[in-house]
């Protein structure tokens, strides 16, 4: 117990490892904030799909040499946001097929362009950090936690200021429309904030991992929770809950943070399914 | 170009996270050495010992510098046998050794001064340019894609290689961090004071 007591003061007394807490933990706010509006609406796919178009953008970045390249992906990831999110009922091509289109596209113009342009001589390095996210969430500057705050400020400002629009876009869009409401706009906004999210996320677990972020805490929380506001909070909880719990065993164990971050999510999915299940059997 | 040949001095300290690693030149063999020795390194946890120091006296000139210790230690924490550092990276965990490492690379100047022990495993890489050789302690991440190293110099840098281990040979490090400057560019490394031959048993990970 000293042993563990000394480590773990030793860890913290690295300013890094507070950066990866913070910046873990309002990534995980943000997502599940998000996370209970993408479910409800059938886009829990919309995470992978646009952070793969993130991953893809980072590789064009990587090709520009730009050494900051939040300037580049977060356009492009906003853009395809808007796209997906926009234009996917009325387009040509479904919704779900043009995800899975841009998906995939992009991760593999992505990988062909990190062999192409290589920045470094370690290609597998690389796609596995940014896969995987590796140890990003411990190699973070000031100025990156600064941005992430800014970021999550944003997000959490945006949610609370549009709270109610975003409950009525939703749950029914055409009775919005048909009250005068422009359910477009709202749409937009859900749009850039969901890809403001998966570029914050992409540092914590990596691109392959970001919707497990977004999914796995919205999910427990309606195993138990019915209404939109309850859920939401619980949604939140557990997703704050789940990151520092992840960054933390990590951080002890020596385990991949991503990985570590998304298997404590399952854990607690399947821990409210169980009680799920208790609290229904004692009501019948 | 030389430019181009001092960040290649680097590319075995520089972090290879974020594509901020090595760039691509003439030595770029080198460092893709260096990865697969990584991975390989990474995926034998329980293989069986690198080198044995019966084999590693055997095959050593008798000029061995002094401080090339090649006495295996018998407990992994070094520094708390009496003789305090002030970052002993050989209680941590690999996640932590890793970003200790990055933070030493991209924020040197906080870790000027400062005494460490460091394990890792030994490579080097020889610059025409300067017409010198370079020795590195090298880290694996915890998911054992990314490996980012630590230069190294001994007081007595002796010859290569017969006053060093072979390349992929755990080893441990102990001295003092410090920078020096060539071709205009600042550069970190370990003053070290010892340089210690592990058996994989020993290093803590």
């Amino acid at each position: 117990m000293g042993d563990f007591a000394a480590k773990l003061q030793l860890y913290f007394s690295y300013p890094f490892v507070w950066y990866a807490l913070i910046v873990g933990l309002l990534i995980a706010l943000c997502s599940s904030l998000l996370g209970v509006t993408l479910v409800l609406k059938r886009f829990s796919y919309i995470g992978d799909g646009l952070s793969h178009v993130a991953f893809g953008a980072m590789a064009i970045a990587a090709l520009v040499g730009l050494t900051n390249n939040v300037y580049i992906v977060m356009p492009i990831t906003v853009i395809s946001a808007i796209l997906l999110l926009r234009t996917g009922q009325n387009a040509k091509i479904n919704g779900d097929a043009a995800i899975a289109m841009i998906s995939v596209g992009a991760l593999a113009l992505g990988y062909m362009l990190m062999n192409l342009f290589p920045s470094s001589a370690n290609i597998s390095g690389d796609v596995c950090t940014t896969l995987f996210g590796s140890t990003s969430i411990l190699t973070l500057k000031e100025s990156d936690v600064i941005i992430c705050i800014v970021m999550s400020v944003v997000v959490i400002a945006a949610f609370l200021l549009f709270y109610n629009k975003i409950f009525a876009v939703t749950f029914d869009e055409n009775f919005m429309k048909a009250t005068g409401i422009k359910a477009n706009v709202y749409n937009l906004i859900i749009a850039i904030i969901t890809a403001l999210i998966i570029v914050l996320a992409m540092n914590l677990v990596g691109s392959l991992l970001i919707s497990a972020l977004i999914i796995f805490p919205a999910l427990s929380a309606m195993r138990l929770f019915r209404s939109f506001r309850s859920v939401v909070i619980c949604s939140a909880c557990v997703s704050v809950t789940c990151a520092g719990l992840g960054i933390f065993t990590s951080i002890m164990a020596g385990t991949p943070v991503g990985s570590t971050i998304v298997v404590t999510d399952i854990i607690v999915f399947f821990l409210f399914c169980g009680l799920s299940l208790i609290i229904r059997r004692k009501n019948v | 170009m030389k430019m181009r040949y001092s960040a290649a001095a680097l590319a075995l300290s520089a972090v290879m996270l974020l594509g901020s690693c090595a760039e691509d030149n003439s030595d770029s063999d080198v460092i893709n050495a260096l990865i697969s020795k990584a991975a390989s390194s990474a995926s034998a946890e329980n293989s069986a010992v690198i080198s044995s120091l019966e084999e590693l006296r055997a095959e050593k000139s008798s000029s061995v510098a002094e401080a090339y210790d090649t006495t295996v230690p018998a407990d992994t924490t070094e520094a708390s046998a009496g003789d305090p550092v002030d970052i002993d990276l050989t209680v941590m965990n690999s996640t932590m050794i890793y970003s200790v490492i990055y933070d030493i690379m991209v924020n040197p100047t906080a870790y000027y001064g400062k005494s460490l022990i460091v394990d890792g495993y030994f490579d080097s890489m020889y610059l025409d340019e300067f017409q010198s050789r370079y020795y590195f302690v090298v880290v694996p991440d915890a998911t054992a894609c990314c490996v980012q190293g630590l230069e190294f110099r001994l007081p007595d840098e002796g010859t290569y290689p017969d006053d060093y281990p072979d390349p992929g040979t755990d080893i441990r490090i102990r001295g003092v961090l410090g920078n020096y400057e060539e071709a205009g560019q600042v550069y970190s490394y370990i003053m070290a004071d010892r340089m210690t031959v592990l058996q994989k048993d020993d290093t803590a990970q």
